[in-house]
């Protein structure tokens, strides 16, 4: 059998296709097709290697229905995000997450109710952390 | 240390033999820059590779010239060092035959000193250039490795007999080369998702591997270690990476119902893209350079070059004698510049004369 490449990370291409798998859940090659934009316009056999290749990285599976391939995840949105957001952190943060979490806080895009939001999260985990430590 | 002089005999003969043929092809060129072959470039590219290989297996021809030459006319000298001697015993060279014998033998008299360590800024400069020998061989061997790198790592798209087409993350620009037994194009995952790109690169790389240009680029980065030294060597290669992407895109646009404009705004669409990190420039053939003043005057030459057509057949009836004219001229040039191989009459003549002037001074001393 041939050894799967393991990537970490997904290109912009790759993205877009996981995206429409983590929206379907599962899907053909034909259902990613379907759900991009028209002005794509891409080939049926360019999207089915696209899918291939995300197989070759595991980030996908597949299994044969019919005469189709049926692709599932093997990875959650999720857990892509947090890859990603690590290696965002690593690579241009210089390691430190609190930089990047500055960085995005104050980004003048952000609303206050966004703010509102980051300041819950940030104490609902501080929350969880003393309750752990306590008990 | 002895063993070293052949060696260095041949890397002389072969950068002197660089620098003529260099100008007499750069004369043709010239002269095809004014003829209706100015902008038939496959032609020019032809010329330039039976010039190469002219040029690479000179050393043999230049052999067998001699030979020729001494069995046909035997008293008729055909090396700058024989013509010398005979002009020097016609009486046309007034110097003593002691100084002309020296002048004659300075090469080989200068390679001695090397060799031996007597001239310690001569040696110098040769550990230096065995230095930049040694350097330049390891830097092809890493640009070799990071090629190969990426092959190993890339994907297998589609597979002919002879070649694998692979798409890979690491790259941005398109490119072909070759492993020892297979060939291979790597494009960027990233140009699937445009059609006519895909249509104008596959197009655009095949084309370069049906004309051997990967194979010609290797051998050129194999000879590199050799000559990096030698301007000429650079002037060679720029001249023929110009020809060579210049008439891929005329061979392209002639054969692949691709129009001009489509293909130019290909060239400059991956000329925005950036190779991710320091990609190798040798050892593979890339679709189109970027980055430096020198990439945007090629590029620049390159689209304005897609208007061009090939010139007539009528024209390029002229090429096969210009092609004759250049090999001969070159086999001659190298032949001129051998070391003589054994005493002619005319040599112990002049040998001759040396040891009486010998005689003569001692005499003269007592």
């Amino acid at each position: 059998m041939r050894k799967k490449k393991t990537r970490h990370l997904l290109t912009e291409v790759e993205l877009e296709f996981m995206n429409e798998l983590w929206a379907l859940r599962e899907g053909s090659v034909r259902d990613v097709l379907a759900r991009l934009p028209e002005e794509r316009d891409l080939a049926y056999t360019s999207g089915a290697t696209i899918l291939r290749i995300l197989e070759d990285k595991g980030f996908v599976k597949s299994r044969k229905e019919g005469k189709s391939l049926i692709y599932t995840p093997l990875l959650g949105k999720d857990q892509y995000q947090t890859r990603s957001l690590q290696n965002l952190s690593r690579t241009l943060f210089d390691d430190t997450p609190a930089t990047l979490v500055a960085r995005l806080v104050d980004d003048a895009g952000l609303t206050e109710a966004d703010l509102e939001d980051i300041r819950a999260l940030v104490e609902r985990r501080l929350q969880d952390d003393s309750d752990e430590t306590g008990s | 240390m002895t063993a070293m002089k052949p060696v260095l005999d041949l890397i002389i003969d072969a950068n002197v033999v660089f620098l003529l043929a260099f100008g007499l092809w750069w004369l043709v060129q010239a002269a095809m820059a004014r003829s209706p072959l100015a902008a038939d470039y496959t032609t020019q590219l032809r010329l330039l590779r039976v010039v190469l290989l002219v040029v690479l297996l000179s050393p043999l021809l230049s052999f067998f010239a001699v030979a020729a030459s001494q069995f046909l006319w035997p008293k008729t000298p055909i090396t700058v060092a024989d013509l010398a001697v005979a002009a020097y015993l016609r009486g046309e060279i007034a110097i003593p035959a002691l100084e002309f014998e020296a002048l004659l033998n300075t090469r080989s008299r200068v390679i001695d000193m090397v060799l031996s360590g007597e001239m310690p800024l001569l040696t110098a400069l040769f550990a230096v250039l065995a230095a930049g020998v040694i350097v330049q061989a390891g830097l092809t061997v890493r640009s070799a490795r990071r090629v190969s790198r990426v092959i190993a790592g890339s994907y297998l798209w589609r597979r002919t007999p002879t070649t694998d087409i692979r798409l890979s993350d690491s790259v941005s620009i398109p490119f072909a080369t070759r492993g020892v037994f297979r060939r291979h194009v790597v494009l960027p995952t990233s140009i699937l998702t445009n059609r006519e790109d895909l249509r104008v690169v596959l197009a655009h790389e095949f084309q370069h591997l049906r004309q051997g240009d990967v194979e010609w680029e290797l051998a050129f980065e194999l000879l590199r270690p050799l000559l990096f030294w030698n301007p000429v060597y650079r002037l060679w290669k720029r001249a023929f990476d110009r020809l060579r992407e210049l008439s891929c895109d005329q061979a392209v646009i002639a054969s692949h119902r691709i129009t001009p404009r489509a293909y130019a705004e290909c060239l400059l669409s991956f000329c925005e893209r950036r190779v991710t990190g320091r990609w190798p420039r040798i050892m593979n053939v890339a679709f189109v350079r970027s980055g430096s003043r020198a990439a945007r005057r090629a590029l620049e030459t390159r689209v304005r070059a897609l208007e061009h057509t090939r010139a007539l057949g009528q024209a390029r009836r002229a090429v096969p004698v210009l092609a004759l004219v250049l090999g001969v001229g070159i086999v001659l040039a190298a032949a001129s510049v051998r070391q003589p191989g054994d005493w002619s009459q005319d040599r112990l003549m002049l040998s001759t004369i040396v040891n009486l002037e010998r005689l003569d001074a001692i005499n003269r001393g007592y």
